[in-house]
């Protein structure tokens, strides 16, 4: 039956053995794990010293018995020794000690090192030497041993518990009261024999009072510590557990950021282009400058989130930087009279022709200065100024009252807002150049026709009207009445003429009510005013796109063949057809009058006119005519991309 | 006397019809040989038509009056040429003097200069009234002489003469202002043209009002 109980009781510590050796070799972050390799030395070699007992109580052969004997006699205090290294170990790993435990070595140095020797001593002289090896060493090594694994385990439990580990710290706890049993059964109960408490507390008394040998005791608390131990085992499976999922959370969540920072730069790219796009966009459909300029500001301040951006421009001498519009989390703002941006950081890098970006560096070193316009404190900023070849407008800048760096990309995406808005300057510029030549021609053409009509006409009547005087005087009076005549035909003509020269005035502005209301009403009044059967034929759903100077040409180059017409060519009836085709339109006047061959006497001058109207706006003009089969002016204008 | 031989140069047909209406009231003064609407016109009907007086529009298209009256001046130098305008630009005052040119009227012209400068060209005058010369000290005084010709220095007597000319004089006025007969000064004008290497009067009375003789009257607001 011991025989058994012998077999279990080694089992036990090497089965456990067994199972922390395969699990101490794994890495793990936990104290536990770092000292497992010492409490599987010692599993395997109790387990040898218990299977020594099992094997001599089988009375085997000498030398077998003495082989066995020297066997287990070594193997008790080696196998305790590694217990002690095991708890000394799983002891100091679970944190700093409490401080009454730190007086134990230096009090018990004395008492424990004369008590060692002693016990050494009485070991190596007693008759039954194996007994009292078996009895000290028990004493003086496997108690501690058992002792320091148990009081490891409890802290390791504690640690465990607040780790979040409970289950496995729940299991510690048991290895912790298994070996402090052990420590008990096999650390303070020995053979009996005359030393230490052995008188007292050994083998037959604890049959006497349990009735059941201690070996029994033993294998059960050795049982208990395997059981325990291997359940705690699972500890470490639970931290797998929990860093795979750690692993997988962390993964989780750095793609979910890289998702976001992807979604975050698309998201900025697309506003960028769609800022850009809608810039150029109003640009080319020839906005107020000031518009496009507010625009710009406004973006640049929304892109790139600051408090304020900012555009100004040099005044007419260029000293002095006027402030055109700026924009805050209010709004934007225009004004023509703002006042000046007197800043010198903003001042030198304009004047520098470079952009500026503060900090320039991450250390901090840099310049804060008050905002010329709102007076906060500028932490940040980047000034781009506003330039094509050696031009130089103004600046544009942005500046942000926290301390946040701006980037390249920052600076890149200023500095093409920056030139969107140079851009912007050289249109109007050139507009506006457009347009004041528009006036000077507009100018110039009526001057012209006051002189060629009534100018004329006034000359005309002075002289006739001296004629008259003369005639009368010089007694002459049957000469007057055909001089009378032919000048009240002479005043219906400039009647009519001058009607139709304010007509056409009047037709000029087709921006306003659009080119088709515009020709309508001057072709109505046309007929009306001339009594010729003018009409304006289309069947386009608007209007059709043209730019707004060759708009004005079309206006002109319709009314002047409307004027040859009326003057010239006898017609009872006129069209004016448009049509519009891959991307011009044609206008095609015709009449039903008489004509003219190759080199007509009427209006070669007004002729080369209209061809130079049409070749200003990059169209083309034909004028086709047979005697008595009418006339045909046909033109053809450009249209604008939509 | 024969009326003098008149041609028309002026792209607007109604103020030509004008002009010559005006013209036929003085059959005996004037009469009407040709009319023209172009530069080009002008110099082809006068090459024909040899006429004693060309009434001469300065913009015309296809060969301006200015450069017709340049060339009409070569193989006509006898032919008295009046520029006709709409405008009072100096410009073209002076450079129809400088062109040969004798005689200058606005369009607005009142019949009575019209006919007072024919009435000189017939009496060998050359054509300079009183308002032209007005106008032409105005527009010479804000010029200079391209040709600078008359190195050779005028008698006392011939710069009082000048200047009289300057001032719009006609040969009779001059000769009673002087006390001397017309003759005398006809010699004493042709002795001014030559030692000045110019070819009429208003030419002489541009000079003059270059060299100091005479002032500018004041301009007129």
């Amino acid at each position: 039956m011991l025989v058994h109980v012998f077999f279990l009781y080694g089992l036990a510590f090497f089965a456990m053995g067994l199972a922390v050796a395969l699990e101490s070799r794994r890495a793990s972050a936990l104290a536990f794990g770092h000292h497992l390799r010492w409490l599987a030395a010692f599993g395997l070699a109790h387990s040898i010293v218990e299977w020594s007992d099992m094997f001599m109580l089988l009375n085997p052969p000498e030398p077998l018995h003495g082989i066995l004997q020297a066997t287990r006699t070594i193997m008790l205090p080696l196998s305790a020794l590694l217990l002690v290294r095991f708890g000394i170990g799983l002891v100091g790993e679970a944190g700093p000690l409490p401080e009454w435990l730190t007086l134990i070595p230096p009090v018990l140095l004395v008492p424990g090192a004369l008590l060692v020797t002693y016990g050494i001593v009485v070991a190596l002289t007693d008759p039954v030497i194996e007994t009292a090896a078996d009895v000290w060493s028990r004493y003086l090594l496997y108690l501690p041993g058992s002792l320091l694994a148990s009081f490891g385990f409890v802290r390791q439990w504690r640690s465990l518990l607040s780790s979040g580990y409970a289950r496995a710290g729940y299991w510690l706890l048991g290895a912790a009261l298994g070996f402090a049993f052990n420590a008990l059964v096999a650390g303070l109960i020995v053979p009996s024999a005359p030393y230490g408490l052995a008188p007292w507390l050994n083998y037959d008394r604890v049959l006497a009072l349990t009735g059941t040998p201690v070996q029994v005791w033993r294998a059960l608390s050795a049982l208990a510590v395997a059981f325990f131990v291997v359940g705690a085992l699972g500890v470490f499976e639970a931290e797998r557990e929990r860093r795979i999922t750690r692993l997988n959370a962390e993964r989780a969540q750095a793609q979910q950021e890289a998702l976001r920072v992807q979604s975050e730069a698309r998201q900025s790219a697309e506003e960028w282009t769609d800022s850009l796009v809608s810039i150029s966009r109003k640009i080319a459909n020839l906005d107020n400058v000031d518009d496009v300029l507010s625009a710009i500001v406004a973006g640049a301040r929304r892109l790139l989130a600051t408090d304020l951006a900012a555009l100004a421009l040099w005044d007419s001498a260029g000293e002095q930087l006027e402030l055109k519009c700026y924009a805050t989390d209010a709004g934007a703002r225009l004004s023509k009279n703002m006042g000046l941006a007197q800043d010198p950081h903003i001042d030198d890098a304009i004047r520098a022709r470079r952009t500026a970006r503060y900090p320039q560096a991450m250390d901090g070193n840099q310049p804060v200065w008050r905002c010329p316009i709102s007076q906060q404190a500028i932490q940040s900023a980047i000034i781009v100024p506003l330039q094509l070849d050696e031009r130089v407008w103004g600046g544009l800048w942005v500046e942000r009252y926290t301390s946040s760096i701006f980037t390249d990309a920052d600076q890149q995406g200023l500095e093409r807002l920056a030139d969107q808005s140079v851009i912007a300057l050289e249109h109007a510029l050139m507009a506006s150049r457009m347009q004041s030549l528009a006036v000077i021609e507009e100018r110039a053409r009526i001057a012209r026709e006051l002189h060629d009509g009534v100018a004329q006409v006034l000359g005309y009547l002075s002289l006739e009207m001296q004629t008259l005087e003369a005639l009368v005087r010089q007694g002459h009076a049957q000469d007057v009445l055909p001089h009378l005549v032919g000048a009240r035909q002479r005043i219906k003509e400039a009647q009519a003429d001058t009607r139709e020269g304010i007509l056409s005035l009047r037709t000029t502005l087709a921006g306003d009510v659009g080119l088709i209301p515009a020709l309508q009403a001057y072709i109505d009044e046309f007929s009306v005013q001339t009594a010729l059967d003018a009409r304006l034929v289309h069947d386009l759903p608007d209007a059709p796109h043209l730019s707004p100077l060759a708009e004005a040409q079309l206006v002109r180059i319709v009314q002047e063949a409307l004027t040859n017409v009326r003057k010239h060519a006898r017609a009872r009836r006129v069209s004016v057809n448009l049509s519009v085709g891959l991307d011009r339109l044609h206008v095609a006047v015709r009449d039903d009058g008489v004509g003219f061959g190759g080199n007509s006497e009427h209006g070669h001058f007004g002729l080369q006119t209209m061809h130079e109207r049409a070749l200003s706006v990059n169209g083309a003009l034909q004028v086709t005519s047979q005697p008595n089969h009418g006339t045909c002016v046909d033109v053809w204008l450009p249209l604008m991309e939509r | 006397m024969l009326p003098l031989r008149v041609l028309v140069a002026d792209d607007h047909r109604l103020f030509r019809q004008g002009l010559i209406g005006l013209l036929h009231t003085r059959p005996e003064l004037a009469r009407v040989v040709g009319e023209a609407a172009s530069g080009r016109e002008a110099v082809e009907c006068a090459r024909t038509l040899h006429p004693d007086v060309i009434l001469l529009d300065i913009m015309m298209p296809d060969g301006d009056g200015l450069a017709a009256a340049h060339q009409i001046h070569e193989f006509l130098p006898s032919t008295a040429i009046v520029m006709l305008t709409a405008s009072e630009l100096s410009e073209h005052l002076y450079e129809a003097v400088q062109l040969g040119a004798a005689g200058y009227l606005l369009k607005s012209l009142d019949a009575s200069e019209l006919f007072d400068l024919l009435e000189s060209v017939a009496h060998g005058d050359a054509a300079l009234t009183r308002a032209m010369a007005a106008r032409l000290l105005k527009a010479v005084a804000s010029h200079t002489f391209h040709a600078d010709a008359g190195e050779e220095a005028l008698t006392e007597r011939e710069t009082d003469v000048l200047r009289l000319v300057a001032q719009g004089a006609s040969n009779l006025q001059i000769a009673e202002q002087l006390c001397v007969s017309v003759n005398t000064i006809k010699v004493h004008l042709r002795n001014i043209l030559n030692k000045l290497q110019l070819h009429n009067r208003t030419q002489a009375a541009a000079f003059a009002v270059r060299r100091g003789i005479v002032s500018p009257p004041p301009t007129e607001a």
